[in-house]
């Protein structure tokens, strides 16, 4: 079930980003290819180009967060709720399709963001270098710790430290779906205000976590540490404990909202 | 027993949409939920569909409490377009065979030949009564053990309206039960075997269609009339 769910939920979604990639890549391709032709108006074109880079990452952003409320609030509590809650399907399911629908077009969207500011400078710096340059880091991240690429442990850790990612965007997406919930299950009027204040509210909670008091503690930790070896092994076992919390916000978080949705849905 | 409401209250905020009420629905029926605009004959119907919680009360449906799984034997209609308009009607058709077991495609697709529904065309494109005809073929093609069809042929014109009742009773099992919410009683009556009127969220007359008639000497449609007088 969770599959065809999330085939349809590909399916609407797909509507407004792929047009969307398309129109953004063919931008920069464009702008790409001009830039080349006109190298003695290259500071005006840097103005110029660094307005479209800001564009395009604002376009981005704001359409995929439009759409990532919008599916949940008009495909979930809006008309078309009354398909969605009548399907036998657990309202867990409907929640995790949507949430992890959005991570992939967030993926999709770093990805294309990433290339089309690559294409954009495709003339003053060479495409495969571009792509390369980003490559590069990690592996002299990993050389100065004295550690290869290759080495197992250190591959974990960035799986881990990609799948942490992926957790923060959950935990981020899923206060969103929790605000619209409570906004639309427990209030009648000024809805959208109020969901944007519990948003707010829920925020401020969430982030008190990794707030001020336990980024000194980490600082303080880590200046006392004596070599690269023992900040490292810090850096690892501080990214276990983050871990951990992550999974559990995000797993607290589904089951509030598969609760309200289940116990409390008030379909307008 | 299908349905049961026992002592069900519903509230919205502060307006009092459903009082106290309790019935029951068996099998092999098809009853009129009759009343006018705002009695609660639409939040009865959205409370058997989980899509609203009551305030006070129990609802059963086939003895046990309200959960995702009782939507499989439940094929509901709501008064509103609630399908997306992006879709095609093969693509809706295909949503719900993907998602409700009991789904007859080829009745289904059936249904729109006669009724001269091209399934290639988009939602988006459809004018409100053929919409309307979609969403009652996608339902009634289910095999479910209860239909729940709220203001079925509001909006469809009059002339399409026999075809569409007689195919909700064609489309319908003896083993299912039909309840159809309306306040177009006369072209509803002939079809009904029971019949329920709602009234400020309270019943205020229920029973056999054909006892009712003789008891008061008037069609359901007379009696209603004398019922809601305003």
């Amino acid at each position: 079930m969770l599959g065809k769910l999330l085939k349809y939920e590909f399916q609407a979604t797909a509507r407004t980003f792929i047009p969307m990639y398309i129109m953004m890549l063919l931008i920069s391709l464009t702008y790409g290819i001009l830039s080349g032709d006109s190298f003695q108006f290259l500071s005006t074109l840097n103005n110029i180009v660094l307005i479209i880079f800001v564009g395009i990452f604002v376009a981005l952003m704001v359409t995929t967060l439009i759409v990532l409320i919008q599916r949940f609030n008009t495909n979930l509590l809006g008309d078309e709720g009354y398909l969605m809650f009548t399907l036998p399907i657990s309202p867990k399911y409907l929640i995790f399709s949507k949430l992890v629908s959005m991570i992939v077009w967030y993926f999709i969207s770093f990805i294309v963001g990433i290339v089309s500011i690559g294409l954009l400078m495709s003339r003053i710096i060479p495409f495969g270098e571009y792509m390369y340059s980003f490559i590069m880091p990690i592996y002299y991240i990993g050389e100065s710790l004295g550690i290869s690429l290759t080495s197992i442990s250190i591959v974990i850790k960035i799986i881990q430290l990609i799948f942490n990612t992926i957790l923060i965007l959950m935990t981020n997406i899923l206060l969103i779906y929790l605000s619209i919930t409570i906004g639309k299950t427990f209030f009648t009027k000024y809805v959208g205000i109020i969901s944007f204040v519990i948003y707010l509210v829920l925020n401020n909670v969430i982030g008190y976590i990794y707030g001020s008091q336990t980024l000194n503690y980490v600082f303080d930790v880590a200046n006392s540490l004596s070599n690269e070896y023992e900040f490292y092994n810090f850096l690892s076992t501080g990214l276990n404990i983050v871990t951990i919390v992550n999974v559990i916000l995000v797993l607290v978080l589904m089951e509030v909202i598969n609760l309200l949705l289940t116990k409390k849905l008030e379909l307008a | 027993m299908l349905i049961n409401f026992n002592n069900v209250t519903k509230k919205y905020s502060s307006k009092l949409a459903l009082d106290d009420i309790s019935f029951e629905i068996t099998k092999g029926k098809v009853i009129g939920l009759l009343g006018p605009n705002g009695s609660g004959k639409t939040t009865i119907i959205k409370l058997i569909n989980g899509l609203i919680q009551p305030t006070k009360g129990e609802i059963l449906i086939q003895g046990k409490p309200l959960n995702y799984m009782t939507h499989n034997d439940i094929a509901y209609l709501p008064e509103r377009t609630y399908l997306n308009n992006w879709m095609t009607v093969n693509q809706l058709l295909k949503f719900f065979s993907d998602f409700y077991e009991n789904f007859d495609n080829d009745y289904a697709m059936t249904m729109l030949t006669e009724l001269g529904i091209n399934a290639a065309d988009k939602l988006a494109t459809m004018s409100k009564g053929t919409k309307e005809k979609v969403q009652l073929i996608l339902v009634m093609a289910r095999r479910a053990k209860i239909y729940i069809l709220d203001e079925p042929i509001g909006g469809v014109d009059p002339a399409a309206r026999d075809y569409i009742l007689n195919t909700i009773i064609k489309s319908y099992s003896t083993e299912s039960t039909l309840i159809i919410a309306t306040h177009l009683i006369q072209e509803v009556e002939s079809i009904c075997d029971e019949i329920m009127f709602i009234h400020n969220g309270t019943i205020t007359l229920s029973g056999n269609v054909d006892d009712l008639r003789e008891e008061y000497n008037k069609s359901i449609d007379e009696i209603f009339r004398e019922v809601f007088k305003c």
